[in-house]
């Protein structure tokens, strides 16, 4: 198995792991990067080409996000594979997630038990979704 | 093009599609977003909508903005706590009581509608009797 999908897998494990100890913090952390390692990885596997101009455009402009663009291709992928509704609903979970995340992590505020309920719902979801086109 | 124009615009062409949503738009610096929020949350589903977002996030890439741009709804993570930009839901315009009743019964929105006839009561039902507002707003209560 490759060492991103690995990452993935511990992540996805370490949100259960978390809830059941009640350590909030830490839940938002892994429950993005659970999703994020794998769609990198649908990227590498399946979207090469796609994956090597990211890499390039912002190895020259030397600015920007990896996971913006990554994200953005992901969603631009998935939408030619499957369709726009579900890539939109699909692409806007993982950036409601990947905002969170941030200020789950580094803003002032309390990540309670509703919101550690919709975090394991955005990344359920994610990867039932790629789980059924990707088959990974 | 400006972000303030690009957010400009956004939100005018959804409130165009969507007259009677209201939304909500914040940039949060931490997360470097541009989250825009529409309410209700069923027009997040409407392929109206849906086709505005894949534009708009084809646009902001094209324009080479930077961060990201997310829309939102009621049962997103994401919280804006102090929104830059609001749009209200607009008015509804209708030059008699059959057609308020009409606009209310067709409507899919009802908490929103409710709070617009509360709202806009004078203009909304002029010449009707309170007994009538009584009746129109149970009616559509019961319905939604």
């Amino acid at each position: 198995m490759s060492f991103l999908l690995e990452k993935s897998k511990q992540n996805e494990l370490a949100v259960t792991f978390l809830k059941d100890k009640q350590v909030n913090a830490a839940i938002a952390h892994c429950g993005y990067y659970s999703c994020f390692q794998k769609l990198v990885f649908v990227l590498k596997e399946h979207f090469i080409s796609e994956y090597e101009a990211i890499q390039t455009l912002l190895a020259q402009r030397r600015k920007g996000s990896e996971h913006d663009q990554c994200i953005d291709e992901f969603i631009r992928q998935y939408a030619k594979l499957t369709d726009k509704r579900e890539a939109h609903h699909l692409g806007n979970k993982i950036k409601d997630l990947k905002a969170f995340r941030i200020e789950a992590d580094y803003s002032d505020m309390e990540v309670n038990d509703r919101k550690v309920e919709q975090v394991e719902t955005n990344m359920n979801e994610f990867h039932r979704l790629v789980k059924r086109n990707f088959k990974i | 093009m400006t972000i303030d124009n690009f957010i400009k615009e956004a939100l005018e062409k959804l409130h165009n599609n969507f007259p009677n949503s209201k939304l909500e738009y914040q940039y949060k610096l931490i997360s470097d977003t541009h989250f825009i929020k529409i309410s209700p949350k069923y027009l997040f589903t409407e392929d109206t909508f849906i086709d505005i977002d894949f534009d708009l996030n084809d646009k902001f890439r094209e324009l080479d903005f930077h961060g990201s741009l997310c829309f939102l709804n009621e049962d997103s993570l994401v919280e804006l706590d102090t929104p830059s930009i609001v749009f209200e839901p607009k008015a509804i315009e209708a030059d008699s009581y059959s057609a308020v009743l009409e606009i209310l019964e067709n409507s899919f929105s009802s908490e929103l509608v409710i709070t617009n006839i509360k709202t806009q009561q004078p203009q909304l039902l002029e010449g009707a009797t309170s007994n009538e507002l009584d009746v129109a707003c149970s009616k559509f209560a019961m319905a939604a």
